[in-house]
This record gives structure tokens, sequence and C-alpha cells, in this order.
């Protein structure tokens, strides 16, 4: 309890910290988000119009989107909308951005669950095992296996999955998604092969990072005393090595929600999968400004909101207090 | 007046699927009854960017709203026009107006009757200056409830190709009383169709349910449509060989791998989508007729075709297909492939030495390949091509901004060729970039809309082409093909024309 407390009030200031930076870290990523306006080449009056529409009615789309004002005013509209939660309306589907993004979370979330579960389940025994035996073949089929698994693309390896076991073995859905309301099973399975794609390369990630650091652990001398003291190395290595390797590979962890985020753009495309990967290169290809907008935004603001978790994560399990 | 075709929308319809409509028509497959209780799984390359089919701003959005909106007329595989809510037409002799003869006993969702009244009200909200349907109609003056079950159309000059106009957005009946909230019907359709919109995620997703005592009890074999938007054509095809999808269609290149998929037909057909490479008059050497023409004898069609379309689909021969109503007895000559030929009008044009331009084209593959392939061709006659490709959004606008010398894009079928002709070569189209019309062009395309009789209005939209041919306003590539691959137990699919199926009558065995 004690002990408990002692980490909460380590971790209190650095989350004030953290939470304090946030502001002028969202206020540059909202001033260059909407700078993409002026970025992304093309009219975008003139794209909502249609390519036949007149010029009259291009005039009219813009005073409309008022792409007619002054570029601060403009600015100081679209901060207006993101403080009260208006990431505005697509272009492409006449629908709220917030409500396309909100309504693809789940889907993303369950996705990128899945895919950090399948890493640890993998990287973490992986890494322990390869840590534990450092030098020999074990870790050696670990360090080949993580690295094949790192340079593999997770576009080329989600169709292999889906031709091989979803088509040709039928083993599990090829394409889309069941919601969880419908059941675990249906959800796990449509999540599995996807899943499996795009968090290869976390789990290699994670068992090369936990390896090296593992392996360092265990020479440590209080490693050595513990052994020496007659405690079961698997007792060492789970119990008391383990939470010291761990502190770079929550790091690593944290980096990864970032990329596996990043990863879904191409793993949904090629499962099928409507969540906020495909939302987004439906955005680009559409080149629906306020979809893109949104999704810069709701996208920084997710990978700002996973480092402060690690930051947190590592203040706890850090005793001597000092957090990064 | 807004966007007809959208070059950006022609494009994901060339990638996957295509514009218009159709009729299902014989069984193609499966045995057993028809399970009326089945939903009709189905991958798009595209949902809807509205459910207002008169104030949208993509013509693409016909192929998801025609599940939820009858039209006046509609058509059949072939393109030709068949009742849909008119149960019949007709012109006057002096074809100041068309009389439409209405269904009778049909409702709209809300308990509103169908009634020469509703009619009205669609059509003059159809004819607004926003609508992008108001060119589609522009040769409607006006509309007059005659009787409950009669509207009669004033026209402003002869205007056959008005009847399958009104096979498009423009004859989608909604909901009068929906008019009153625009943002609300954007959103879910409102009016009378086969089905109903249950449950949608825009731009991923579309579940219809079939409508109750809908009037087509023979167009309607279905309790549901699923509509899900894949983007990806391997992930199409895995979707159907692991049955998740009873349908999908499938891009030119796509065709033969479907083929592969056991329990599943794939039925190809050459649509009216057609790939083109579009000058601006106004830039680089294209000012020059003889210029323009050269262009249209130093590319060989059918090397495009094998390489960018893996055989499927058809060399272009003039702006229509083979066996379409509209030959291309006339144009031929004009679009042989005859690299000498165009040396010499190049050379009768001053260019002996050749001359560079900048195309732009689209990011998709099969557009890419095509420009590559052009390039060399026109290379080997002296002109230099350089391409630029965009994304889809971006290509069509910024050839109409005057970025670039030419485009080499997709031209999505219209149920009636005037339609085509007119957005893009009559001067005051906002297609036209170049704002020059053929010479005759107008007085040929008048005299094709006074004819009904389809043979005889061919062989005048035959000559339409030849204006704009001669005048070497457009050189037309490549027919696009449609590959539609369906389980087995789908029956009743019979691939359209135009280009995208409305599964109307088809339905699923179990």
């Amino acid at each position: 309890m004690g002990t408990a407390s002692a980490a909460t009030a380590r971790v209190l200031p650095l989350v004030g910290r953290r939470l304090l930076l946030l502001i002028p870290l969202m206020g540059i990523v909202t001033l260059a988000t909407f700078s993409l306006v002026f970025l992304i080449p093309g009219d975008p009056a003139h794209r909502i119009a249609g390519e036949g529409a007149s010029p009259e009615q291009i005039a009219a789309v813009r005073a409309n989107l008022g792409l007619d004002r002054p570029a601060y005013e403009q600015f100081l509209s679209f901060v207006g909308g993101l403080l009260q939660g208006d990431l505005g309306t697509s272009y492409t589907f006449s629908t709220p951005v917030l409500d396309m993004i909100l309504t693809r979370m789940p889907v993303t979330v369950s996705l990128t669950a899945v895919a950090m579960v399948f890493a640890l389940l993998i990287g973490i025994p992986a890494g322990v095992l390869a840590g534990r035996r450092a030098g020999r073949w074990q870790d050696r089929v670990v360090t080949v296996s993580s690295t094949v698994g790192l340079a593999t693309p997770n576009f080329v390896l989600g169709l292999l999955l889906a031709l091989v076991i979803g088509v040709n073995l039928a083993w599990l859905p090829a394409t889309g998604y069941t919601p969880l309301s419908e059941g675990l099973w249906p959800w796990l399975q449509h999540l599995l092969l996807p899943g499996i794609a795009l968090g290869v390369v976390a789990a290699a990630e994670i068992a090369r990072q936990l390896r090296a650091s593992l392996s360092d652990v265990l020479r440590q001398d209080y490693v050595r005393t513990a052994v020496a003291k007659g405690m079961l190395p698997r007792t060492v290595v789970w119990k008391h090595a383990l939470k010291n390797a761990m502190m770079p590979v929550i790091t690593v962890i944290g980096i990864q929600i970032g990329y596996l985020l990043g990863g879904t753009a191409v793993v949904e495309t090629v499962f099928g999968i409507k969540g906020l990967g495909d939302f987004a290169v439906q955005s680009v290809l559409a080149g629906d400004l306020p979809a893109i907008q949104g999704m810069v935004v709701f996208a920084v603001a997710i990978t700002v909101l996973a480092s402060l978790v690690v930051d947190i994560t590592y203040g706890y399990l850090n005793p001597r207090g000092e957090a990064h | 007046m807004k966007r007809i075709p959208t070059l950006a929308a022609a494009a994901c319809l060339v990638l996957l699927s295509a514009c218009g409509g159709g009729d299902g028509g014989s069984d193609n497959a499966g045995s057993g009854d028809v399970d009326t209780s089945a939903t009709l799984r189905y991958a798009a390359s595209g949902g809807a960017t509205s459910f207002d089919p008169h104030k949208t701003v993509s013509s693409s959005d016909f192929l998801v709203l025609s599940y939820a909106y009858d039209r006046l007329v509609h058509v059949d595989s072939e393109g030709q026009p068949v009742p849909g809510l008119a149960e019949s037409w007709e012109f006057a002799e002096d074809m100041s107006t068309l009389t439409l003869h209405l269904r009778q006993g049909v409702e709209f969702p809300d308990g509103t009757p169908f009634d020469a009244k509703a009619v009205k009200a669609n059509l003059d909200r159809a004819m607004q200056d926003d609508s992008i349907t108001a060119a589609q109609l522009g040769a409607v003056d006006s509309v007059r409830v005659v009787d409950e079950a009669t509207v009669e159309l004033a026209l402003g000059g002869p205007a056959v190709h008005l009847v399958l106009s009104l096979s498009d957005l423009g004859g989608m009946m909604v909901t009068p009383s929906a008019f009153d909230d625009p943002k609300a019907l954007a959103l879910a359709p409102d009016g009378i169709g086969r089905f109903t919109l249950a449950d949608s995620q825009p731009g991923a997703r579309y579940q219809f349910e079939a409508s109750e005592n809908y009037w087509d009890e023979d167009g309607l074999k279905l309790a549901g449509f699923d509509l899900q938007v894949i983007t990806d054509p391997q992930t199409v095809l895995n979707g159907v060989g692991s049955d998740q999808f009873d349908c999908a269609l499938v891009s030119p290149a796509m065709i033969d791998p479907a083929s592969q998929i056991p329990g599943a037909n794939v039925e190809t057909r050459t649509v009216l989508t057609q790939t083109v490479l579009f000058p601006n008059q106004t830039k680089s050497e294209f000012g020059d007729v003889r210029v323009r023409q050269a262009l249209n004898h130093a590319i060989d069609r059918e090397a495009v075709l094998a390489a960018a379309q893996e055989g499927h689909g058809e060399a272009s021969k003039g702006l229509f297909p083979d066996d379409y109503f509209v030959p291309n007895d006339a144009v031929s000559d004009l679009m042989a492939y005859d690299p000498d030929r165009a040396k010499e009008l190049l050379a009768e044009a001053g260019l002996e030495d050749g001359f560079s331009f900048t195309a732009i084209t689209l990011t998709i593959p099969q557009f890419v390949t095509t420009a590559e392939i052009i390039k060399e061709q026109l290379a080997a006659v002296g002109i230099e091509m350089t391409i630029k490709a965009l994304p889809p959004a971006d290509a069509g606008v910024s050839f109409l901004n005057g970025d670039s010398d030419a485009v080499i894009s997709g031209w999505t079928g219209r149920p009636d060729p005037s339609m085509l002709l007119t957005n893009y070569f009559s001067e005051a189209a906002p297609q036209n970039v170049s704002k020059v019309e053929p010479e005759g062009f107008a007085e040929a395309l008048a005299a094709a809309n006074a004819e009904e009789d389809t043979e005889a209005r061919g062989e005048l939209l035959d000559q339409v082409q030849l204006t704009v041919l001669e005048h070497g306003a457009v050189a037309p590539i490549t027919f696009n093909a449609v590959g539609t691959v369906c389980s087995e137990d789908v029956v009743g699919y019979e691939a359209p024309l135009i280009g995208n199926s409305e599964f109307r009558g088809v339905g699923i065995t179990r």
C-alpha cells in the first residue's frame, strides 16, 4: 500500500508535466493539420462542387465553407470547432467526421488489441527464451525469426494468410469484421489473421528488445546472488529479472502502438476491414480534407495518450523514482 | 448545372465497376427454389456520397441509389428503355412534349400516393440550377400535371434522349416530404424502391432491407442486400473465395483469377465505360486539327487492350462499342492505326520534328499502363508525352484547371449516347475544357434527338461522332470490360451493357 502510494506520488508530477506539455504540442499539431488546406494541391471548393461546376457554383461552395475568408479566421474557426468536438463534415460522405471516426474506432481498437496481445504472447516468451539462452541455438532461432518478422511487410504476410488460411484452407474468414456484440468467437475469428499480420513486427521487436535487456539483467550481481542463495532459475527470471528487463520493452510497446495504428491502413485494406486505417486511405484518395484533418488530429491524440500511459507505467515500475 | 460523369468517379468505376443501370435477365446458374429470405452480400468498389439523387455531386452514386430508388424509366441489359414507374410514354408528333403515363397503386414510404403531382415535384427539384441532374433534364422547359396518372413535359426541342435520361438520377422518385430536410435525405434514402436502408456506415457498408409490398414482384427476390465497399481487388476475390460475398465486380485484370474460384461463375461484358486521351485544344500544339487527328492514327489500341486490360474489353473503333445500337461505320477510318499517316499529318501541320505535351492520368495501374504504352507509341511518330499521374480525386479537377495539355482517363457510360456527347463536346459543357464545339455537332445531335426509331437514330448518332472525330476532339482508346463473379447459388444475373447491375430480379437458391 505504502509502495503504491509512493509510486503514485512519483508519477503524479510526471502526469501533470506531460498534460501541460500537451497544450503546446496539440497547438502545433492543430496548426500543422490546418495547414493541410494550403499544402494539398487542388482547390477543395472545386473538388466538392464537382468537375462540371461553373465558376459561380465553385465560388458559392467556397463561400459556404468559409474558404474565402482570411487564413487566420479559418484557423480560429477550425480550432473553435475542435474545442467543441467538431471535426467538420466529410466532403465525400456528407457525415460528421467525428461520427465516422467514432463508428470505426472500435474496429481498429479491436484489431490493434488483438495484434498487441499476439505480439506480447509471442514476443515475451521468445524474448525470455532467447535472453536466458543467450548464445545458444534457441537464441539464434529467436534472433533469426525476429529478423524475418521485422523484414516481412505486413501486406505480404496479410495476403499470404488470407489466401492460404482464409481461402484455401478455409479455417478463418479471409475478409471482414464482426463486432464483439455478436459474440467473442465471431469477433476473434475475423481478427486473428489480420491481428497476426499486424502484430508480427511488434512481436519481433519486443522479442529482440527483451532478449537484449534480459540477457543484460541476468548478468547483474543481484541475480547471481539470488541464484547463489538457491532460488530457482525460473523464479529468478520471472519474479526479479524480468521486471527490470521490461523497462525498455515497455517503451518499445508504447512506440509499437503508434506503428500498429499506422499499420492498420494496410492491413485493414488487405482484409476488407472498415476501421480507421481504411478510413484514412479512403479519405486521402478522395482528397477529403476534413476527414484527413480529423484523422491526423485523432491519431496524434491517441499516440500522445499511449506515450503518456507508457510513461506512467514506467514511473510505477522504476523504483528509483525518476521517470522520463 | 453540376458535374455529370466525373473523371474521378469514372476511375473508380473502371477499376472495379462501372456506372449506369441494368435489369436482371436470364438465369445463369443454380438449382432449386429461390430463397426469398436470403440477403445478397455484394462487394462494390465505392459507396454513396449522398442519398439525395438531385443534390449529390457524384454521378457514380447511381450504383448505390439504384437499390433504394426506382426511376420513371428503367433500362434492360442492352441499355434500352423499359417501363419503370412510368408504364408508358409518347412524344407529340411535333416533339414539343413528352407525356408519361404513371404506374398506379404505388405509394411512397410515408403513404403519399405516387401520382403526377409527386412526379412534378421531383422533376421540378431535379431541374433546379444547383442540381446534378439539371443538365440531364435540360431539354425540359416545364412539367405539367395532366391528371393524377399523367404528366406532360414541355420540351425546348427534339429530345428523344430524354427517355433514357429519366432512367438516371434525374428520374429517381423521392418522397416529396423529404425535400424539407435535405440533410437527412443526404444520409438516408426516402423514396420508392426495392430496398430501404436499414443500417449504414458511410463509405463502408450499406445494409438494405426489402421494401414491403413492392410493386414489381419479379424485380425483387431477396430479403436484403448487403453492400460492402472493398477497394482492394485481391481482397474482393478472397471474400468471394471464402464465401464472405455472394457477388462482386472485378476489374479486367482480375477476371481471369476470378474465374479460378471454385463454385463461382464469372460473367464478363464489354461496357460503355471507356478510356480516352482527351486533349485541351487551347494547349500545346492541339489547336491544329491535324495534330489531333494524328493522335488517333498514332495509337495502336489493340496493343493497349492486350497489355493494360489483359485482352478483356474492346479496342475502340469509335465512341461506342461494337454491340451497341450506334455503329462506328462513319468513323472507324479516322481511328485506324497508321503511324505513317500520323507523321504525314504532323508534317502538314509543320511539326516534322514532333512536339511535346503533358498528360495527366490516374494513379490506377490500368491507366498508368495505358499511358505508358501510349507514350511509347506517340514517341514512334515523334511526339513526346510526359505523364503526370494524380489521384482520381485530383486528376479531373487538375485537367479542367488547365494544369496539363491532355488527360488520359475514363469516361463513364451514360444511359443515352447524347448525354456523353453533350457533356464533353457541346460548347457550354463544363467538361469541354477547350470550349470549342466541333463544326456541325449541334445540328447533327439535334437531328439524332428528333428520331425515335432506334436503328435510324443509331445511324444519326454515328454522324454526330463523325463531327467529333473529324475534329479530333478526342482519341478513344479502349472500352472497359466488367466481370461479375457470383456464387453458383446466385440466379438471374445478367451483365448489363452500361456497366453495373442493379441486381433486379436476381435471387439466391439455398
